[in-house]
């Protein structure tokens, strides 16, 4: 049986428009992404990694082509339509957490669980990143691993359908950076969500089931794993 | 219930309590605006009550009219004039004025009422003493803010040139009226309780001093419900012009009343002004505070967005 398509894209295209230059961000991206896997963005900086996922999380508006979340057209989607899609499908984390600093954790990701459907409690989400035992702390008071794995908490909590990850890890070092690949992996194994994790360190790769690589605004490759590792085994 | 706040009521306490220093300030500048209304708003209210109700209880005239010397026997007819409520007729004059222990010129005006009764307009709320008794010649009774001014009481003399000359007279009253409750000499434009005054004497003792036994010079009036005020001034201004009727005119001309109208005017536009100055300070505080505070919160807007 074919897993489900999550998202398709045909001829994506993105241009920022400067005054005098344009930036093609996206020259044409005919990418899907299925139910439950996890797939790693790899390219090098201004290859259109993140422009990528914001679109598809409904972040950001395509210039041209069609971006499909379940055979539902995001591209002819209002604001609105985007916002709800945002609320209710999928999760975001970013590279510099950008957790509210005068909220605990539990309430961070209460933010999230109050405006859900069908969320899990905040504690839940904290468990599942192993962060029990931080629940009422401040961000001020976690190490930057910690704070990372209470923003992952946060996208998961309201058990959205796409996880969609840039630089989880670009502000850790490595150790701490594995804690947080670790908390993404027990995600997307108990939760079944579709992670994509954005990285320009090709290490990462190995624990995706595919690997995206992009270059230029175009896919110049995508790779499956014949074995993906733990991301506990990863290191670089 | 503590539990049951959502996260951003509790965002929004706590950053609120991190600026408590600057949200007390706006909330102040805030309050200052509205207490300012409020008060400004009642003062007003409480005065033009205490000054209508003033007029109402010692019988303020609606309007005045002046006459070179016109016979007592015209007041029937000025009673008649359609529109004419009450009516009564004085003798009114300029007087120069010397106080004991004040060196400079006084002058005043010296303005007639019944003796042993109060006058049926403009009547006198006495503050000291009592009002000119009949047969008692060389009474007056001072308006208090000349009798404040230069500390004369109920049986103080003063010396005033009386149509050219000397009379001493015994001051055995003092008063207020709704005539005179900003004491204006002629022609002038702040109140100067020192050096212009205002008296009431005996009818009898005035028509005496100036010649004018059976005649007034002075005329107060009010009106009758629904009476036009332009046609009642006309048709007096007809019937007095003959007795060298210098024109009558409303209440809204007389000067204590029209500088007190002004006053309330300008009370008015202060109690409408300072709370706009409030409450625009505080906007601007306000506008300076929550932009510099979306500005330092833009990331996490940005985030609730994204979820």
């Amino acid at each position: 049986m074919n897993p489900e398509i999550v998202f398709q894209t045909r001829g994506l295209t993105k241009v920022y428009d400067m005054g005098e230059v344009q930036v093609h961000a996206l020259r044409g991206i005919d990418l899907e992404l299925y139910a439950g896997e996890l797939v790693v963005l790899l390219g090098a900086s201004g290859s259109g990694k993140s422009t990528l996922v914001n679109i598809l999380g409904g972040l950001d508006t395509a210039t041209d082509g069609e971006v499909f979340y379940r055979g539902r057209e995001l591209t002819r989607a209002d604001d609105r339509e985007l916002t709800e899609y945002r609320r209710h499908h999928v999760g975001f984390v970013f590279q510099f957490y950008n957790l509210i600093p005068s909220l605990t954790a539990r309430e961070n990701v209460a933010i999230v669980t109050e405006i859900a459907r069908n969320p899990i409690t905040p504690e839940e989400a904290l468990e599942l990143v192993g962060l029990g035992d931080r629940k009422d702390s401040f961000p001020a008071q976690l190490s930057g691993g910690q704070q990372q794995r209470v923003a992952i908490a946060r996208a998961i909590a309201k058990q959205p359908s796409v996880l969609l990850c840039d630089e989880p890890t670009g502000a850790l070092d490595s150790k701490t950076g594995v804690i947080v690949l670790e908390a993404l992996e027990r995600v997307n194994r108990e939760l079944k969500t579709t992670t994509v994790i954005i990285t320009h360190n090709a290490v990462q790769a190995d624990m995706a089931e595919r690997i995206i690589y992009l270059s230029d605004g175009l896919v110049t490759r995508i790779r499956r794993n014949a074995e993906k590792k733990a991301a506990r085994d990863l290191s670089w | 219930m503590v539990n049951m706040m959502k996260a951003l009521d509790r965002k929004m306490l706590r950053d609120l309590w991190g600026m408590r220093g600057q949200a007390v300030a706006i909330v102040f500048v805030i309050l200052s605006g509205v207490a300012t209304y409020v008060s400004m708003t009642s003062v007003m209210d409480a005065l033009q009550r205490s000054l209508d109700m003033y007029y109402t209880d010692y019988r303020f005239a609606d309007g005045f009219a002046t006459v070179r010397r016109a016979p007592d026997q015209l007041i029937g007819r000025i009673r008649e004039v359609p529109g004419v409520g009450l009516a009564e007729t004085r003798v009114v004059s300029g007087v120069n004025l010397e106080v004991p222990g004040f060196d400079e010129p006084v002058s005043g005006s010296i303005v007639s009422i019944p003796e042993g009764r109060q006058p049926t307009l403009n009547r006198l709320f006495i503050r000291e003493g009592r009002l000119v008794q009949l047969g008692r010649e060389g009474e007056v009774v001072l308006n208090e803010p000349f009798a404040e001014a230069h500390d004369l009481h109920p049986g103080d003399r003063i010396v005033a040139i009386l149509n050219g000359r000397y009379r001493d007279l015994r001051v055995v009253g003092v008063a207020l009226s709704p005539e005179f409750i900003m004491q204006l000499e002629p022609g002038s434009v702040f109140p100067d309780p020192q050096r212009y005054g205002v008296m009431w004497m005996g009818r009898a003792a005035l028509e005496a001093a100036y010649d004018m036994d059976g005649a007034f010079n002075d005329l107060v009036f009010t009106l009758a419900p629904g009476a036009d005020e332009d046609d009642v001034i006309d048709r007096l201004d007809m019937l007095l012009r003959p007795y060298g009727g210098q024109g009558a005119s409303g209440r809204s001309d007389q000067s204590s009343h029209f500088f007190i109208t002004e006053e309330f005017r300008q009370l008015e536009r202060t109690s409408s002004i300072l709370p706009v100055i409030f409450l625009a300070v505080a906007a601007f505080l306000l506008n300076i505070v929550i932009t510099r505070l979306i500005s330092l919160q833009r990331e996490q807007i940005a985030v609730l967005k994204a979820f």
